[in-house]
């Protein structure tokens, strides 16, 4: 065997043999680590919270009621000039939230333009004594007027809170024009009476 | 650059334009808005108004009634005469009628009767109550009016006798005017 004078065989005496081992070592324990690590071998601390809320769609509904007795739907025939009659409901937010109402009032047929409209509310339930309707509470004129084709008569309800215990109160009153034509003798037609309300979001409820 | 690729430059930078111009107001500035839930209720009644109106109908005997029902006319002779009319009320509602008796020469007696209930035409008798119709002589002539004393339902009449002789002339009656009944609270009906 021969010896190398520049690089004997034994470690002691061989320095660049020496350095490449600490440097192979240190590789080795570096890809280890890295390896431990990569595993997920270090122990680990966590903590999860969370909240729920509840979340609810809201709803939009309204509803006329027949009131006082009486039936909306009911006809009236033989109208004479100056005859008149009235209609009772209770219109109702069986909705979820508080909104403004708004209504109209429609006539049709001949009798368009022949028809005043007094539309008025109380603030309790309307009674009827003796043949004349009475208001116990407060009376609202919320509207009046004599709707034609095409020009409904519109009438401001206002806000109306849920439930049929915050229903409102109201009364029409149909009233035949005393100048009415003869012509319109035999004439027919109708009166409709609509109520609605309309709702929109887009508002910040963080708070509730 | 030739003229050939400036125009197809200019076409390509036209309908960079013309888009533009259409797709920009569709991603316009204005803020999306909530959807609106609506609700709705409605009530109808249907409504009818009245006819009112009188015609006359010859129930029995002499005399001939004018085809619009308006006029009844007798003409009359030597030997007496009667003619049973009726005043229909042709409304459909309740109305107060009205009836006119003319006739050409001065005469007494009661020749116009109203029987509240129909006329026995054969017998020639009420089995009612009978109400002469008031005439006045005039130069020539004779006339008086009648008018029911309360209101006639629709469909009923004024039950009336012309009864005359003696005298040679005519006697007209006529339908006038009709007033319905008046104006009332139709809530219960």
């Amino acid at each position: 065997m021969t010896t190398d004078p520049q690089h004997p065989d034994t470690p002691a005496h061989c320095a660049r043999h020496g350095r490449r081992r600490r440097l192979a070592g240190a590789a080795t324990l570096a890809v280890a680590g890295a390896a431990l690590v990569g595993t997920g071998a270090f122990s680990s601390w966590g903590a999860t919270a969370s909240a729920t809320g509840g979340l609810t769609a809201g709803s939009v509904s309204v509803g006329m009621v027949d009131a006082n007795g009486g039936t909306f739907s009911t006809a009236v025939g033989n109208l004479l000039p100056a005859d008149y009659f009235y209609r009772y409901v209770d219109v109702t937010n069986s909705g979820s939230a508080a909104s403004t109402f708004t209504g109209t009032v429609t006539a049709t047929g001949a009798l368009a333009g022949s028809l005043q409209v007094d539309v008025t509310s109380c603030s309790v339930a309307w009674t009827t004594v003796s043949g004349a309707s009475t208001c116990s509470g407060t009376q609202t004129v919320l509207a009046s007027g004599t709707p034609t084709t095409g020009t409904p008569l519109t009438v401001a309800h206002g806000s109306i809170a849920t439930g049929a215990g915050n229903a409102q109160h109201v009364r029409y009153k149909v009233t035949f024009a005393s100048g009415a034509s003869t012509s319109l003798q035999g004439a027919t037609g109708s009166i409709a009476a609509s109520v609605s309300n309309t709702v929109v979001g887009g508002t910040d409820r963080t708070g509730g | 650059m030739t003229p050939s690729r400036r125009r197809r430059w200019r076409r390509r930078a036209a309908a960079v334009v013309v888009a533009g111009g259409l797709l920009g107001p569709l991603a316009g500035t204005a803020p999306a808005q909530a959807a609106p839930w609506q609700g709705s209720a409605t009530a109808t009644a249907p409504v009818s108004t009245a006819r009112w109106g009188s015609g006359l109908t010859l129930v029995a005997g002499a005399g001939s009634v004018a085809a619009d029902r308006t006029s009844y006319s007798l003409s009359t002779t030597v030997a007496t005469q009667a003619g049973y009319v009726d005043l229909a009320n042709t409304g459909t509602v309740p109305a107060t009628l009205s009836l006119d008796v003319a006739i050409g020469a001065v005469v007494g007696g009661a020749p116009a009767t109203v029987c509240s209930v129909a006329w026995d035409t054969t017998a020639d008798t009420c089995a009612g109550t009978t109400t002469t119709v008031t005439l006045t002589a005039l130069v020539g002539r004779t006339a008086g009016s009648y008018t029911s004393p309360g209101l006639v339902a629709a469909g009923d009449a004024v039950h009336l006798r012309v009864k005359l002789g003696g005298v040679v002339s005519g006697v007209t009656v006529t339908a006038t005017t009709v007033v319905p009944r008046p104006a009332a609270d139709r809530t219960l009906g």
